[in-house]
């Protein structure tokens, strides 16, 4: 059951990135849902194996993407290695904080992976790269974050509300 | 004692191990990606490409529903009395436009497959690049259909990008905005000719145009067939901007692509590059 849960879960997130959000894309930049889904179970509480699910949530992006394997990989598990460490330090009890951290883990996960590809000579110039697709990528992810976390507490609480009178 | 510290430090061991398997990784597939598409590309590929086909149909009837839907909602509202014939004929509608923009697509396709020599595939677009970072496309045909690496891809509008990954029944067309994209371009006007490549954006730059080159904005720019990976005359876009230093050997022009990356969904590839050069039809 729980295999099937987490099959269904994968599927819906690569149907999700690849078809739905092109779509809602601006200027050819969308939201990062696999470095959402990163953040959120590595803050829910990794259980020591923050780095084990940004890499396998990479990989999984990478071998979708054209992007050489293991560029995200090594990006995603270096974000979820330090979520994970972090978040009993970190101020999250606002959903703003939460997204603020989320947009962070954004920077952060860009500034690894453009590391990596200038290092391995697929030069890509850092200004421009930052700026225009860095900083964009992230805003758009912690905007995404925002909006399912808001949705999602919405919804907790309406249901507490509804067993709450019932 | 050791394993006690093992377990004490797990996670960054486990990030340790993560991380040089990563660096391993990225090793093996810089070196190697060139030649062949590694084995766990294959895998995902393999696995997710039916169900990307069926969402990306899902989310095209629904795209198209939605549109039909906005269409017919004030014609609606006058007509109340009319409501139950409008629902069935909605739903009529939405199907028969579905297969009227189908229809108006595969002409033009076909259109411009009888003006190209050569044997062409025609494929459909099955899903997006996830990442941000690289631009490419998924389409349904692959090695059994005769794809081949590096063939470049059309549509009606023009010069969609190069076939850069061949799996058994898919393959991964690099789009013209990919960083990573290059290919020779010209001028029409002008005849000047110059690289263009893709760049962070939708745009894509074209480089080493010379200093005295006569470049306006609104210039279309085409394949020039050099490096015999796109045959000459394919059109890519139209100049947007022009970049010109002073002191610089070369000046740029950045080029906003004619074809619409981002709603693509048919797609013709060519088998074989034509030897001589394609004369555009417009629409």
């Amino acid at each position: 059951m729980r295999v099937a849960y987490l099959f269904l879960s994968l599927l819906a997130l690569i149907g999700f990135q690849m078809e739905l959000l092109p779509r809602l894309s601006i200027g050819g930049i969308k939201p990062d849902l696999f470095l959402f889904t990163v953040c959120y179970l590595c803050l829910k509480g990794g259980e020591g194996r923050g780095a084990l699910i940004g890499s396998s949530l990479g990989l999984l992006e990478d071998s979708l993407s054209l992007s050489p394997l293991g560029m995200r990989a090594l990006s995603f598990s270096l974000v979820g290695y330090l979520l994970e460490m972090a978040r009993r330090d970190l101020f999250l009890d606002s959903i703003l904080a939460q997204a603020s951290t989320l947009f962070l883990a954004g920077v952060l996960s860009g500034l690894v992976s453009l590391l990596s590809l200038n290092f391995f000579l697929i030069s890509r110039p850092i200004g421009s790269t930052f700026f225009r697709l860095i900083l964009p990528e992230s805003l758009l992810t912690a905007l995404l974050g925002l909006l399912l976390i808001f949705v999602a507490q919405s919804l907790r609480q309406l249901m507490a509300r509804r067993y709450g009178s019932a | 004692m050791g394993l006690w510290f093992f377990q004490k430090r797990r996670g960054l061991f486990l990030l340790l191990i993560v991380l040089v398997l990563s660096f391993l990784l990225l090793t093996h597939e810089v070196r190697f990606s060139s030649q062949r598409v590694g084995l766990p590309k294959r895998v995902a590929m393999w696995a997710t490409a039916p169900f990307l086909r069926a969402i990306h149909s899902i989310a095209t009837s629904l795209a198209n529903f939605r549109d039909s839907y906005i269409d017919l909602r004030k014609a609606r509202r006058d007509n109340l009395s009319l409501k139950e014939e409008v629902n069935r004929l909605k739903w009529e509608r939405v199907f028969l436009l579905e297969a009227k923009r189908e229809n108006e697509r595969l002409h033009r396709l076909l259109q411009l497959r009888e003006n190209i020599p050569p044997s062409t595939i025609a494929a459909r677009v099955i899903g997006r690049d996830p990442s941000n970072w690289f631009r490419s496309i998924l389409i349904d045909k692959g090695a059994r259909e005769g794809v081949k690496r590096n063939a470049a891809v059309l549509c009606p509008q023009g010069l969609v990008g190069r076939v850069i990954e061949v799996m058994e029944r898919s393959s991964r067309v690099q789009l013209i905005t990919d960083p990573n994209f290059a290919a020779g371009a010209l001028i029409q006007r002008s005849r000047v000719g110059g690289i263009v490549v893709g760049e962070v954006g939708p745009t894509c730059r074209l480089k080493f145009l010379p200093q005295d080159a006569e470049i306006q904005v609104g210039d279309p720019v085409l394949t020039s067939g050099l490096g015999g990976l796109s045959p000459k005359g394919i059109p890519i876009g139209i100049v947007a901007a022009i970049d010109k230093k002073e002191n610089v050997l070369y000046q740029e022009a950045q080029v906003l692509p004619r074809v619409d990356l981002f709603r693509i969904e048919e797609v013709l590839i060519l088998a074989e590059p034509p030897h001589s050069e394609i004369h555009w039809r417009e629409e």
